[in-house]
Formats: C-alpha cells, structure tokens, sequence
C-alpha cells in the first residue's frame, strides 16, 4: 500500500462484525504489517489493534432501541467524520450494521476516500430496492454468500465473493472434543439443543416456545435430553428465568456453541449464522423465526425469498422445517422435532442435503481473500488516479 | 351521502387496503388508500364542522398529512436512493396511524349519533 493510505478506518457495530472485522484485521495485517486501523468496533476488533473513536460494545441497533440512542449516534457519526477531514484514511471498511455505516459510507464518498463494504446486511431478503444505496454509497460490496454475488452484479455494484468468514473462524477455534463428550455423557437417548440466538429480543421471544415444544417432545421420546446455549454471558440469568419450572430437565450451557451442535442429535435455532454452524457440523434443524403480528403484517410484501433459513436459500428449497411465526407454535416445533430424532429417511436426506451446501461454500480463507480484494481496489483507486 | 356510508366506505376500504397490502397489489392498494382517506376527511369535515377549525387541522395533519408525507419520502427513496436512513418506518407511521384515525371517527360518529 502507499504510504498515504496506511491508515485504514474500519467500522463494525454487531458482536459478529466485531469477530469478521478482527478476523480481516489480522489479514490487513500479514499483508502489511504498516497499516494501523481507526474506527469503531468493540473487543475483539480492539485486541487486533484497533484504535477505537468510540466503545460501540453497548451499542445496539435493534428497532426502537435505535431511537433511544440517536443522540449518541449523532455525536460518534461527527467524530468519525472529523477524523475522515483530519487525517484521510486510505480506505473505508464498514462491516454489515447498515443502520449506521451507510452514513459513513455517505460522508466517506463526499470526502473521495474509497469505500469498501464486507458483510452486507440482508437486503437481498428484505428491501432490495437498498442496492441502489449501495450502488450510490459503496466502490466494492465483498459478499460472503454466492447468491449475493448475482444479486448485487445484477444492481450494478462492483462485487466480489469472499465467502463466509465464519469458516475461518471455525476452523481457527476448533472444536473441544472432551467437551462434547462431556455433553453427550455415556447415556442413552438423543440430545436436541436449543440455540435461541444472541439477542435478547430472540431469546425472550423464541426461547419459551422452544421450552413448551421439550414439554411435548419429552413425552414423546421420555430419553430426550436437552441443552439450551447461551451465546452470550449477559443472557444467562434471562435464559435461566425464562426456562425455570419448564417440567423438562435441561442444562444450560454458556458459548461452546460449536461443541453443544456437534453434541447434539437435533438443533432446534433461531434464523441466522448459526444455522451456518448447525449445517458445517452435517445436524439436522429446526428453523424459526418470531415476530409480533403487526411485525409480520409490515414486512411480509418486502420479503423477497420464500426462505428465512440461510441454508434454505442457499439450497433453494427446504431442506430443513422453518417457519417464520407470530405466535406460538410448539406443537410444530414437537411434531418436525420427533419426525427427525425417529424418521432415519428423514435425517439422513437432510444431513446429505447440508454437507451438499457446505461442500460449496464451507471452505476457510473468507478474511484472507477479503483483506486481497481491499489491497487490489487500492491499488487500483491511487495508482490509476495518479 | 350520509354519514353513516362514508364511515362504512372508509372502514371497508381500510380492510381492503389492508388486504392488498399483505398481498402487495400495489395499485388496488394505492386507490384503496387514497379512498380511506378521501372518505376519511370527507367524513371530518362534518362530524367535527361544531368544533373549532384546529381540531379539523390538527387531525388532518396527524392523520393524513403526516402519512402521506412518509409515504412520499419512501416511494422517493424506493426509486432515487436518496436517505442514508431505512424509511421503511414509513410503512410501520401509516399502519399505527390508519387505523387509530378509523376509530376516532367511528367513535365521534357513535357520539354525533347519540348526542344528536
């Protein structure tokens, strides 16, 4: 890279960012250890290096909760665009948290500074008419899933398919094997997880519903044992008041995601990346997704894929139940719970049709082939403007 | 037209509305629309011609111009990129205030009936 563009400004807002962001760091960095990054993320963007303008770890843009905080957006949007006027990064990366980082986006672009834009959110399932935003706001869009590549090429946005770095980060942590057999224990019977999400609001909302289901489940298939992740540390006392006096004995456990999936017969989940991870490890799964009634009634003319499952619209079919909801359904939920735990035919087409996907897309190298991409526009962006 | 046609026009072309909202007929949802309102204020215009002329503006404004204003940002942002901003909250104004400016009518209607 040139000398003028060592700095580079990165901005992610989310906890998985914060993971991909750092990830693409440490690549930035084998490439040209003279890079120092400014920006916004939070601790594991910091751990990699990253000189932080403002501690986005409490930072949340989830529906309302954005509104509440517009004030501190406000001010943290004029810092970053005072250091964009003060010091002139070589380029701008901002990772998915679109709420926000299309704004950055917009006053990078005025200021001629490159913009690069990895991780997008999902507005191929929800507002596609937001392409054109990007199209507007962004110089490269680097895509983590194969469809967003034909998507974005067919908007008109330079695009580029890295693919998912969550494979990096698999394949960096591994997995604990003494840990899954601690979970799975020498006893009989299958295990089905519960991995409600890692939010809050998706835990409130779907975690009691999954909790009903075990009810049913469990007298179905008395040998059933379960297992409720908590992703987060923060949620455990939320998970532990939401599944007491459930009637279903359970054990929570906290992060270890990777090793209560591959511990697991079944995984029953909220939609989003960790769907992915159910998938890597060849599981079956329950998909759902809960909103309120009115929620469902706005954005039902805008969703674009019939999918809410990522390895649904990956396969282009349903290879696993999923149900987008606006009330309880538990008896759904026990009912494709106990077809796949006791159906053989049932487990064995599911588990070939998600090693089919992975097969494609499971391959580590996502960050390394993003951080390529970022030095080639460089180049390209100085060199062919000098 | 009595005032009772124009409450049950604007109640029913709410529902259709709403209906060709969820299954995106856009333009059975647009005239639908624009009839709800049209009834809408049509309907103010007596039910509140004893009131003073503020309250007559300010539901008009809360209830119709508000909307519609949000609606024209969202179409303006569909088609020209123009907001940073998701405006689809637009949607989620005109579906809280739509049915509330229904029930405001229907209860000041009940209330012009009983008081004569």
């Amino acid at each position: 890279m040139a000398e003028t563009n060592k700095k580079i400004f990165i901005s992610a807002g989310e906890s998985s960012g914060d993971i991909h962001g750092a990830n693409l760091m440490h690549c930035l960095l084998e490439r040209d250890p003279g890079v120092t990054f400014y920006g916004l993320g939070k601790e594991k963007m910091r751990q990699a290096g990253l000189h932080s303008l403002h501690d986005m770890s409490k930072k949340s843009l989830m529906w309302l909760h954005a509104l509440t905080e517009i004030s501190t957006f406000w001010k943290i949007k004029k810092e970053c665009v005072s250091f964009f006027r003060r010091e002139r990064p070589g380029v701008v990366i901002l990772i998915d948290y679109c709420g926000f980082n299309f704004h950055l986006a917009r006053a990078a672009k005025k200021l001629g500074i490159p913009v690069v834009y990895y991780v997008c959110p999902q507005i191929w399932a929800h507002g596609p008419w937001r392409a054109k935003k990007m199209k507007k706001l962004v110089d490269k869009v680097i895509v983590i899933y194969p469809f967003e590549k034909a998507f974005y090429d067919k908007a008109g946005v330079p695009t580029f398919y890295a693919g998912h770095p969550l494979f990096d980060e698999i394949s960096k942590i591994g997995v604990n094997e003494d840990m899954v057999s601690r979970l799975m224990k020498p006893e009989a019977g299958c295990i089905i997880s519960f991995l409600p999400g890692s939010r809050k609001q998706e835990i409130v909302r779907l975690l009691p519903m999954f909790l009903r289901s075990a009810l049913l489940i469990k007298q179905a298939i008395p040998s059933v044992r379960f297992i409720i992740s908590c992703n987060d540390a923060h949620h455990l006392d939320l998970i532990t008041a939401l599944a007491k006096d459930v009637g279903v004995p359970y054990q929570i456990v906290v992060g270890n995601a990777h090793e209560i999936i591959k511990a697991s017969d079944l995984c029953m989940a909220s939609a989003g990346t960790v769907t992915l991870q159910i998938a890597y490890f060849r599981k079956p799964m329950i998909i759902a997704y809960k909103i309120s009634l009115f929620g469902c009634f706005v954005v039902k003319p805008f969703l674009t894929t019939p999918y809410i499952g990522l390895v649904n619209r990956l396969a282009g079919k349903m290879i696993v139940p999923e149900r987008l909801m606006y009330r309880d359904n538990a008896g759904w939920l026990s009912r494709q719970a106990i077809q796949l735990t006791s159906d053989e035919r049932k487990r064995s087409d599911c588990v070939r049709e998600l090693s089919a996907i992975m097969e494609q897309i499971a391959k580590p190298g996502a960050s390394a082939r993003a951080a390529e991409e970022i030095a080639t526009l460089l180049r390209h962006y100085y060199h062919d403007d000098k | 037209m009595s005032l009772s046609v124009l409450l049950a026009i604007a109640a029913a072309s709410l529902a259709i509305c709403a209906a060709s909202y969820y299954y995106s007929r856009i333009k059975l949802f647009s005239f639908t629309l624009i009839l709800f309102y049209a009834s809408s204020v049509y309907l103010d215009s007596f039910l509140f011609a004893h009131c003073p002329s503020i309250v007559f503006i300010a539901m008009v404004t809360l209830f119709v111009a508000a909307p519609f204003a949000c609606l024209l940002i969202f179409a303006l942002d569909t088609h020209f990129a123009l907001f940073c901003s998701d405006t689809s909250f637009a949607l989620v104004i005109i579906w809280l205030l739509a049915p509330v400016f229904l029930v405001i009518n229907s209860i000041s209607y009940l209330v012009k009936m009983l008081h004569g």
